[in-house]
């Protein structure tokens, strides 16, 4: 984890440029939020996701997509999973940035997907807002994405999701159904 | 609008400073408090420099918030390894807020350099950007209008943060993107609340969560806008902030702590809540019950942070509260419940109804149908509350439930702390676990005497699973001076009632009434007057707070329909016999270095008041722990009241060690004093305020008593009228 002073200086104003870029809506915005995606630093990458859910606009998706299938690639941890602020020697830089950011570059690719209005995300929509494995909040986030779509190809995983355990997943089905439902 | 050069939410700052600089009483002894601890040690009170800056303009104080920010700051980025900000993210949602408003306070001094205010501007938007407006914007108010104070300290926290620099201070995009996207999150989150302004959530987080977040969202809402959002009431439920701080002022009861309300309860309340309220009312009556309660030197801990101290400085009405009046408030509200207050604050009885949760979603909304809390003499009598994980006697046998967590784990967990057996209510054929199971339920009022008697219909609850066409409950305070509870229910066949109640724990029973005797030296006689029998049982570990036990009473009747009431006849089992606050000495004990003997010969370093910290009358230095010692003429004095806080110190009388038995967190022990001596010394070891918290210390005057034996009423009943006789007077009470 940085710590350096100058290094949050150089992360945060790297994040400003992604929320500026977001701000434009101009169509020369999106290559330098797309290869915002792809910075080393993943709170880099998270402002330029929701830069890029700002934006809106279709040309974004597949690079959202991309960053969701990478983000899988990454280990999920949970609370069962802690190891308190000193993190073994071992991890490696990767793995620490995982551990620090769980489920948040999904839950904004995911509202990032439900701004952008594309039905190509629906697919990978509808697999996270059951899935147990994900924390509450990709889960919520992907119901929400959902109901902004607005394809009734989303409610039968809807309709399970409305029956979560956890309140702001269920309470964002419901709403994502009515959404579809009209 | 917007003025980069002026304080975010400090108001006038010259008419703060001569308000402090002119203060007098204790109000000057806490600002003096405040000022020594940031001068003497920053790193342990971060949250007074700022403030102390901001109050005098003096350069120490903004180095000491130098210090502490850039701690604070250089810890930001690890603290994503933490369970707390990946699970709980709201809890350091909210101090960062006021943190960042702090160094707004701080910012434009000298001793920050330009790199020093780029990294703590960096590191709040980074670390407000990635845990709290992703966390935010997880939450559904947006689209179903849920609300409560997770979601409001998140809110809170993005508004702040991105206005601060985003707007106010500087243009980070970032920062403007928070504050664009939180500010239509507030019409929702206190629109959604209901119109009484009780957030369903229970008393301990409407007062130390709910009440510190929205006082400080009007506040900050206020300044941005220019607009009012005190008095606005807001769509769908027409709630207002004044009415959910108004409604937050009444949580305090007359024993100095907050009720326990639904879940929860029994603490230290917060005074920021009484004085945004007298601030932004103009009524500066509103913080009469920090004065008459002298809690002034407690520093609860709000919204996960300690600096309810530094908002009651900033928010304490300039001139004296209006003479006269009442101190804590009778009132009553059809939503929720109300309360009969004596005049003198001395008799307290609250009988609520507020919406309950519903079959197993009964967490913190509870089922408590007409439940009564009872505070005689500044000494809680009836306890509710949420129970310890050891207790079984609540664990009812259609409460349980399988429930998956944040932390991916299943648990199984009983809920009947939360459903009507756990509460001082009408019971039925003995089902304790009793809840709505369709939709939440509530009660309403009936009839509202001020002062003197109050009636609640609650048929809603019984109705959904008996016959029954009326259950109300009408709580009488008769001449100021005792209550009686009478119960009028009307169900088409018989039943077994038992009016439950939870007392604190020292019961004893003669005949068909009972006596509850307290810690604090108060007494209090049940007398039922109607036939019936009476079942005792202790209960370990419930409540959570004050002795963790109790003891439930049933007082049990068959019937179909009529009445079923009790006489509550509370008597002091004490009268002050001296003030002994002042004239004690004072040895510093940073190292635990000191035993009794040393301590007892030990040159004082100064000689004070024990109403609180030291640094409230001196230079002292800052130590774990301290020892006061006073000769005491014991003349008379049988036992002595300490201040609050001291159920953690030792003490010696004449070097002899004596115990504290029964003494509660947060209220005063009461001591029998034993010495043969006409003048003997007490010597006490008391854990001193650290860490900016110094709730965990004490506060409070000390008082010589002398025990006195109350005579016992006689109860006589004729019909309609009851006469109730002691001590040479006669009460009647026609139904």
């Amino acid at each position: 984890m940085r710590t350096n002073p100058e290094d949050i200086c150089r992360i945060v104003s790297e994040m400003d440029r992604m929320a500026g870029l977001g701000f434009e809506a101009c169509p020369c915005s999106l290559g330098g939020l797309v290869a915002g995606l792809g910075h080393p630093a993943w709170e880099v990458k998270l402002a330029a996701v929701v830069g890029l859910g700002l934006r809106r606009g279709r040309a974004a998706v597949p690079h959202l997509l991309e960053l969701l299938r990478w983000e899988h690639t990454q280990p999920i941890y949970g609370q069962k999973d802690s190891v308190g602020q000193d993190l073994p020697k071992e991890w490696t830089e990767e793995q620490r940035a995982a551990y620090a950011r769980r489920w948040r570059l999904k839950s904004e690719i995911c509202f990032a997907l439900g701004n952008c209005g594309d039905a190509s995300a629906l697919d990978a929509l509808i697999l996270l807002c059951t899935d147990q494995k994900e924390d509450y909040n990709v889960r919520a986030a992907a119901c929400k994405a959902l109901g902004q779509l607005r394809d009734p190809r989303a409610l039968p995983a809807l309709r399970v999701a409305a029956g979560d355990w956890e309140f702001c997943t269920r309470a964002r089905a419901r709403w994502a159904m009515r959404q579809i439902e009209g | 609008m917007t003025d980069a050069a002026k304080p975010f939410l400090a108001g006038d700052v010259g008419l703060l400073r001569r308000k402090l600089a002119g203060a007098e009483g204790p109000l000057a002894n806490l600002w003096s408090c405040v000022k020594r601890l940031a001068a003497a040690d920053p790193l342990k009170y971060p949250w007074f420099p700022a403030f102390c800056h901001l109050a005098t303009g003096e350069e120490v104080y903004a180095r000491g918030a130098r210090e502490c920010l850039l701690k604070l700051c250089n810890e930001m980025p690890a603290s994503n390894y933490n369970m707390g900000i990946q699970f709980h993210y709201w809890c350091a949602a909210f101090p960062a807020a006021r943190q960042a408003i702090m160094y707004d306070w701080v910012a434009d001094s000298p001793v920050f350099s330009d790199d020093d205010r780029r990294f703590i501007e960096s590191s709040f938007i980074r670390h407000v950007f990635v845990n709290f407006y992703t966390g935010l914007r997880v939450k559904p108010t947006l689209e179903t209008g849920a609300s409560d104070n997770q979601i409001l300290s998140c809110a809170f926290t993005c508004l702040v943060v991105g206005y601060l620099f985003g707007v106010k201070r500087a243009r980070h995009p970032l920062a403007r993107v928070m504050y664009e996207e939180s500010l239509p999150w507030f019409e929702p989150l206190i629109g959604n609340m209901p119109a009484s302004g009780y957030s369903l959530e229970g008393s301990t987080y409407m007062d130390v969560v709910v009440g510190p977040a929205v006082a400080l969202t009007c506040a900050a809402l206020e300044e941005m806008t220019g607009q009012d959002w005190f008095e606005r009431r807001l769509p769908p439920n027409g709630a207002s902030m004044r009415s959910m701080i108004e409604m937050i002022s009444r949580i305090w009861m007359p024993c100095g702590l907050y009720l326990p309300w639904d879940n929860h309860g029994y603490h230290e309340p917060a005074k920021m809540n009484l004085a945004f309220l007298a601030c932004r009312s103009g009524d500066a009556a509103c913080v009469r019950p920090i004065a008459a309660l002298d809690c002034w030197a407690v520093n609860p801990c709000v919204g996960w942070g300690w600096d309810d101290t530094i908002w009651t400085l900033l928010w304490w009405p300039d001139g004296p509260a209006p003479a006269g009046g009442r101190v804590f408030p009778t009132w009553a509200h059809d939503e929720v419940g109300g309360a009969l207050v004596s005049p003198d604050g001395s008799l307290y009885l609250m009988q609520m109804w507020d919406t309950s949760g519903v079959n197993d979603s009964v967490g913190r909304p509870h089922v408590n149908p007409n439940s009564l809390v009872i505070d005689c003499f500044g000494s809680p009598i009836t306890v509710d509350g949420n129970a310890m994980e050891s207790c079984s006697a609540l664990n009812f046998e259609d409460c349980w439930q399988d429930r998956q967590g944040m932390d991916f784990f299943a648990r199984r967990f009983n809920f009947g702390a939360g459903t009507l057996g756990a509460h001082n209510c009408i019971i039925v054929d003995g089902w304790e676990g009793l809840r709505p199971m369709k939709r939440p339920l509530r009660g309403s009022l009936v009839a509202f005497t001020p002062g003197r008697a109050i009636t609640g219909d609650v048929t809603p609850f019984y109705a959904e699973h008996y016959d029954a066409r009326s259950v109300r409950r009408t709580s009488r305070l008769v001449d100021d001076r005792f209550f009686v509870v009478s119960d009028a229910v009307d169900f088409a066949s018989e039943h077994t009632l038992a009016s439950r109640w939870y007392f604190r724990p020292l019961v004893s029973s003669a005949g068909e009434s009972i006596a509850v005797e307290t810690a604090e030296g108060v007494r209090l006689t049940v007398i039922p007057l109607d036939d019936c029998e009476t079942a005792i049982r202790p209960v370990e570990g419930f409540p959570s707070t004050l002795e963790k036990q109790c003891v439930q009473v049933d007082f049990i009747r068959r019937m179909s329909s009529g009445t079923f009431s009790l006489v509550l006849w509370p008597d002091k089992l004490y009268e002050a016999a001296a003030d002994v606050t002042d004239g004690w000495e004072f040895i510093p004990d940073d190292g635990e270095s000191l035993d009794a003997a040393a301590a007892a010969t030990r040159a004082p370093a100064m000689t004070l008041p024990i109403d609180g910290p030291p640094q409230q009358y001196g230079d002292v230095p800052v130590a774990a722990f301290g020892w006061y010692r006073r000769k005491l003429d014991m003349a008379g004095g049988a036992a002595i009241r300490l201040p609050r806080g001291f159920h953690k110190a030792r003490l010696w009388l004449d070097g002899d060690p004596l115990e504290l038995p029964g003494a509660v967190e947060s209220l005063p022990p009461v001591l029998k004093l034993c010495g043969t001596a006409r003048v003997a010394q007490l010597l006490i070891k008391v854990p001193l305020p650290s860490h900016g918290a110094y709730a965990e210390s004490f506060y409070g005057k000390a008082s010589l008593l002398r025990r006195v034996s109350p005579e016992s009423p006689k109860v006589v009943r004729a019909g309609r009228k009851i006469t109730v006789s002691a001590a040479g007077a006669t009460h009647e009470v026609e139904f």
